[in-house]
This record gives C-alpha cells, structure tokens and sequence, in this order.
C-alpha cells in the first residue's frame, strides 16, 4: 500500500517535471525567438535623441537665438489612477497657472494618451517635484528663442512645432543649423519608466553648427525702429529697410514692418511672417533713374554737364505724355537726376540701343535672383527687348515696366557707387561647428564688374548732388556727405497705375567719398506724405544719423572736425530744443501733509519716485530726467488704486551729476 | 544513506550556495548599474538645461550691457541727468584759500 502511493506520488512529481520540462524546452527552445522579439518589442525601445539646432550670432558676437530644453507631458489615462489625478491637476495648476479645472477636465477620460502640459520649462520641471506617477510621463520638447522677439525676424526665421526649419537663415542653413539626431535603446519596466539605457549601443546626437550672421544687432534695431516710427508717421500699410556694405555685400539689416516675433510665430499671418524684402516685386520708380543715367555716361553717350530741352513739363513721346512733377525749361544731366525729370531721362534713353540698354540692366542684376542666403526670393521681371514696346525703354528708364525686389535693388545700386562692381548680397559671415572648429568664414563674392570706375565717381558726386541741391535734401545729414535718390511709383491696382497709391523710396549712402554703408527705405502705401523725398529720405537721415552716432569710431574720419563736438552732443541739442534748460531749475520734493498729490513737475525723476514711494502712491515714469507731466493733478485727493503717470525729458543744467 | 552521499549532498549544497550568492551579486550589481545609468542620465539632462540656461543668462548679459540699455536705466530709474557742458573749474589761489581759512576761523571759533 505504502509502496504504491510512493509511487503514485513519484509518478505525480514525474509528471509533473516532465510537463514543466516540456513547457520549457517549448519556450527556451521552440518559441525561444518569438517571445524574446515580444520581450524586446515590450522592454526596449529605440529613443532618438534630437540634436541641439546652432546658435545664431550678430556679426558682434550678441546671441540672437538659442535653445531651451523644455519638456511636454503626457499621461495614458488608461493607466494613471484615479486617486492621483486630483493631485497632478493641483500641482500643474500651480506650476503652469492654468485653473485647476482646467487640468481636472484634461485627466476625466479613461481611455488613451493626453497631453497634459507643452512646453513645460526645466524650472517648472523643478518645480512639479518628483512626480512619479502611474501613466504620468514626459518627452524632450526642445524650444527655439529668439532672444530679442521681432528683432530681425525675417532674416533668422523660426522652427515650427513639427521641429522644422522655416523661413530666414533657419531654413536656409538647415542641414548646417539642425545637426544630426542621434539614437539610444532603452530598456522599460512594465508601467513605460526608465529601467536601464543600453549604452554600447547609444548613438550620441552632434549638435547643429553655430551661424554668426552678417548683421549688426544695433544697425537692425535702428532700422526697424525709425522704420516703425516712419510707418506710424505717414500712416503707410508696410515698409521695408535694408542695409548693405557696397564694398563688400554684405547684409548689415533688413527690416519688413510689420513683422512677427518668431517665438510665437502662429499668432501672425502670412503678410506679417513674409520677408517682403525678397519675395514682394515692385515698379522702383525713379530710384532707377541712376541706372539708366550709369549705362549712358558708361557708353559716353552724355556727360553731365550736357544741357537739355525738357518742354515745361509735359512731353508727348510717341503718343504717350510723360510728365515731371516739377516742369523745368532746361536742365543739365546732373541736374535731371536731382530734379528727378522723367522726361530728361526718357530722352537721354533714346541715345541707347535697346540690346546695350537690356544689357546693362541685367548686368546690374535685374531679372536674376541675388542668391542671396535666404529662402523664396523673387527674381523680378524685365522684359526681352523683342518684347518691348515704343515706350518701353522711355518708361523703364525711369522705374516702370521693371519689377524689383528691395534687395535687387540695393544690390545693383551697390555695383553703382562702390567702384562698378556687382557683389552677390550675403548673410553668413562665419560658421562655427560644435567643437569650436571654424567651418566657413565670408569672402566677398565679386559677380562682374557693370560700370568703370570713372562712371561709378560720376554717380556719386551725381547722387550727392541729389541730396545736397535736389529732391533727396530731406536726407541730408550736415555732418557726412550723403548721396541718394529718391523715388515714387504709382502701385499697379487691378491692371492700372493708381493715383492714391504708391511706393514712396529713399536709397542712399555715405560718406560720398568712401560709400560705407548703402541703405534702402521703402513704404508701401503712405497716406501721408507721398513723394520718397518727403516719407522715405526723413527716416533715411534717421538711420543714417542713429548710425554714425552708434558707430561713431568707424565713421569717425569721414566727419566734418567741426561738427565732431556737435555730434557728440546730438540728441542733447534735440532736447534743448523740446526743453530749454536755461529756465529750468530743479526743484526739490514737497511732500503734503495730508494723502494728496505733490507738485513733482521740475522735480529729478529719482527724487519724484521716491517721494511717491514713500508715499504709498504707484507710479509709471515715461522718459527720463526731469518731471515734465504728471497725470494726477497736484493737491488732488489719492485713491489707493490709482497709478501716476510721471512723463519726464532729459535737461541739461549747469553743476549737475552726470553719467 | 551510505557515507560517501553525504559529501556529495554537502558540495551540491555549498555549490548551490555559491551560485545563490553569486547571482545575488549579479543582481546587485545591475540594479547598480541600472540606478547609475539614470543617474547619469539625469545628471546629462540637468547639464544640458544648466549649459542652456548658461546661453540664455549670456544673452540677457548682453542685452542688459548694451549702452542704450544703460543710458535708459540710469535715466529712467536712476535719474541721473546728462551733462553737456564741462564741469566748471573755479580757480582759486592758495593765499585766497588761507585768508578765507583764517576768515572762518575767526568767525567760528
């Protein structure tokens, strides 16, 4: 009996064993591969690690854009229980300043992976705590900044929320600027958390290459500001800006207002994120006079002294009236130029064969793409001499019948002024890759040579006579010699040339002498003004002065001796205008006895604030300096929610502390 | 049982033993080496935010060190005022100095 449960219960653990052996040799040896791929499939994963875009530098070394590291959370409602979900919604909301309600909403489904926080920054990520929680989990969600918002906007361009290059030198540099991603196997437990990272196969990511650009921040920011103040002035629908070295091409600014800050680039539309500088043509009008006028003094086919008949101000060419602004009887070559005579010009096209004429336009560039390093460019449009009309030729020396983008044109005006040679605009001064190593560093690109160099030195003193004697006086700044031309287009409105509508333009440069600097000022549309003399040359003389103030060492030995003191003193001499110091004199702080408002007018600023300080009161100062306004009347009863509004101006008085 | 399977019992025991502890250590180890990968995991994530944020501070430095960025600081919140012509100098001989000495001397004393 003992025998045979013995033997009943060897068999039972024999069986047993044997089953188990069996199950295991089935799995260790016959399904072996297929479960250890589901093991795989299930505990590792292969991670790509993004690689950090470039950095991008002005040509003075300040960061314009960098990255940050901020993360996105998820959570797989499926797994997150629903006793923590009160918490995560607590802690988010205190952390991310959104209503707790709000997160509470987010985590009420059962099914499926929310996102519960984008863009989450690593000191909020500090913030959150150690928050490990079932279905609670976060990704990599790095973050473009542009440091300076709308700064330049349009030439560095932004990344968009799918990780891609758009617009600027972002997208033009891509595969320079985005680096290469690299990858990582990680090994997961059963609820997604981090076990372990494979490390023999981790690939680590090479971070994208540093860009310093051409362009100098303070140029930029004098650029778009004087553009805006002009766009407000003269009520204009856009206005475009660019600043060129003539010398060399290189892009020193280039504004588009309206523009977009590039850190919240999806709150604007397509005209705002456009760079119109490059992608929008237009007729240039009599800015282009100075290349028809190059192209015959380069042929010697008139001098500028040359003397001619311009029939008081309307002439019929060939059934077509051409007509001046200004009707003159007679005038020289220079003086058709500065007088800005459509009809001067037009005669003196004559003298120029149609091939010669279309050959020195295209050979300033007209018609073909800069290449400049940005993407979309427009090439414009200049028709073939077959395919000109009898007024064509007339009508395209002085700007019309020829669409140009704002940068061909202060391209070819470059060729025009810096000798007579064509340089192709650049943007990238130098390349830096992760390691510090120096991979591309700029050379001018010569394109061709367009006029001589004689011709070019005629131009000059021609565009100089513009600014001095003729419709470009408005730019002239007294202490450096200023050439330019002015320009306006009637704007092409559904097929016809509109009266209300224009493109009212500057292209100016200085010092005459040595061209230094080249810049641009077109607005689209001013309902104020109209003429380029009037809108664009004002904000031309602006840039210009803001310039050579900023960089005062460069332009230092182009400047008049005797205005070199008066320079240093400026926008001093602006405010002893608004302002005259001799009858200010400070006060000091009277504080009433009872809450009512002190008289803070002639009052420092620094003592206005304390005393409003002291006082209890909030306060906004406006300016700097000396009390001028306040918004709150003196003796005037306080409540405790009102702000004072203290608007001040800088005065200049005799024995006071300076900096 | 005979003798000699005592011995054998006791050197399966002491292998099993052995190769329990060894294990173990296995075990160890790369639970170790597990919980250091994440460390340094995190340690790379926190030096990548700490170099980042390093950038950033670089460009705000910039930013707040540009002259128009001080020029309006110290007149707006400082109000400090320019000063556009050179400090008067007032010439005064030292016999000058003595004898308004001795003035206030004698007035004060």
């Amino acid at each position: 009996m003992n025998n045979s449960r013995v033997l009943i219960i060897i068999f039972a653990v024999f069986m047993l064993v044997t089953i188990l052996v069996v199950r295991l040799a089935n799995i260790q040896l016959i399904k072996s591969e297929e479960y250890s791929y589901y093991a795989i499939q299930q505990q590792t994963d292969v991670e790509k690690i993004e690689a950090d875009f470039g950095l991008i530098y002005d040509r003075e070394n300040n960061l314009l854009v960098y990255n940050r590291n901020d993360v996105t959370f998820y959570a797989d409602l499926a797994m997150l229980p629903l006793s923590k979900r009160e918490l995560i919604a607590e802690k988010f909301s205190k952390v991310i300043g959104k209503p707790k309600s709000f997160f509470l909403n987010l985590l009420k489904g059962k099914k499926g992976t929310i996102t519960l926080a984008k863009k989450v920054t690593s000191e909020q990520l500090k913030s959150l705590g150690n928050l490990k929680i079932q279905g609670l989990y976060y990704k990599d969600d790095p973050t473009r900044i542009n440091h300076y918002g709308n700064l330049a906007s349009h030439l560095l361009g932004y990344i968009n929320k799918e990780h891609r290059p758009v617009s600027g030198v972002t997208e033009f540099f891509r595969k320079e600027i985005e680096g290469i991603d690299g990858s990582r196997k990680i090994v997961k437990n059963a609820i997604g958390e981090l076990v372990s990272i494979e490390e023999d196969e981790t690939q680590p990511a090479i971070p994208g290459s540093d860009l310093v650009l051409t362009i100098n921040k303070d140029y930029q920011s004098v650029l778009e500001e004087e553009l805006r103040k002009g766009l407000e002035k003269f009520k204009a629908q856009s206005a475009t800006g660019i600043i060129m070295n003539p010398n060399t091409g290189e892009i020193l600014a280039l504004a588009n207002i309206d523009d977009y800050d590039p850190n919240f680039y999806w709150q604007y539309n397509d005209f705002q994120r456009r760079n119109r500088a490059i992608t929008d043509t237009y007729e240039p009008g009599s800015t282009f006079k100075p290349f028809t006028l190059a192209a015959l003094l380069d042929k010697k086919l008139c001098s500028p002294a040359e003397n001619l008949y311009l029939e008081n101000g309307t002439y019929t060419f060939n059934n077509v009236k051409i007509r001046d602004t200004h009707p003159h009887k007679y005038l020289n070559v220079s003086e058709i130029i500065e007088q800005s005579s459509n009809i001067g010009i037009a005669k003196l096209a004559q003298r120029i064969s149609d091939d010669e004429f279309y050959k020195y336009l295209r050979g300033f560039g007209f018609g073909n793409l800069t290449s400049v390093q940005l993407p979309g460019e427009a090439a414009g449009k200049i028709k073939k001499p077959n395919d000109w009309s009898k007024i064509s030729k007339a009508y395209m020396s002085f700007g019309y019948e020829i669409s140009v983008t704002p940068l061909q044109l202060i391209t070819a005006f470059s060729a025009l002024i810096n000798g007579g040679i064509l340089y192709e605009p650049q943007l990238l001064l130098k390349r830096i890759n992760h390691n510090g190593e120096l991979e591309f560093e700029f050379e001018p690109k010569p394109v061709r040579r367009v006029v001589s160099e004689q011709t070019s030195v005629l131009m000059k003193n021609i565009l100089r006579g513009v600014v001095k004697n003729g419709t470009g006086k408005n730019a002239d700044v007294e202490f450096i010699s200023i050439g330019g031309k002015t320009g306006t287009s009637q704007k092409l409105v559904d097929g016809s040339y509109s009266k209300a509508q224009y493109n009212s333009s500057f292209i100016g440069f200085f010092p005459v002498e040595d061209p230094q600097i080249v810049c641009l000022i077109l607005f689209n549309s001013p309902d104020v003004g109209k003429y380029g003399g009037l809108v664009a040359a004002p904000v031309f003389k602006s840039v210009a002065a803001r310039i050579i103030e900023k960089d005062f060492n460069k332009f230092e030995k182009y400047i008049d001796e005797s205005f070199k003191q008066k320079l240093l003193f400026t926008s001093l001499e602006k405010e002893k205008s608004f302002f005259d110091s001799d009858q200010i004199k400070i006060k000091e702080v009277k504080l009433p006895a009872d809450k009512r408002m002190p008289d803070l007018i002639n009052c420092s600023a620094r003592d206005a604030m304390n005393a409003l300080t002291r006082m209890g009161i909030k306060y906004k100062i406006k300016g700097s300096g000396i009390v001028v306004n306040q918004s709150i009347e003196p003796g005037s009863k306080i409540s405790s929610n009102e702000i004072c509004i203290l608007n001040c101006a800088e005065v200049t008085i005799t024995g006071v502390s300076v900096y | 049982m005979s003798k000699s399977a005592k011995p054998l019992i006791f050197y399966v025991l002491f292998l099993l033993v052995i190769v329990t502890i060894f294990f173990l250590a296995v075990v160890i180890v790369k639970i170790n080496y597990e919980e250091t990968i994440r460390s340094k995991e995190e340690a790379e994530r926190r030096l990548k935010n700490e170099n980042q944020k390093l950038v950033s501070l670089q460009a705000e430095y910039q930013n707040v060190t540009t002259e128009d960025n001080i020029r309006f600081i110290a007149s707006s919140q400082l109000g400090m005022i320019k000063r556009i012509e050179s400090a008067i100098v007032i010439k005064v001989s030292k016999e000058k100095i003595n004898e308004l000495q001795q003035d206030i001397k004698l007035k004060y004393e």
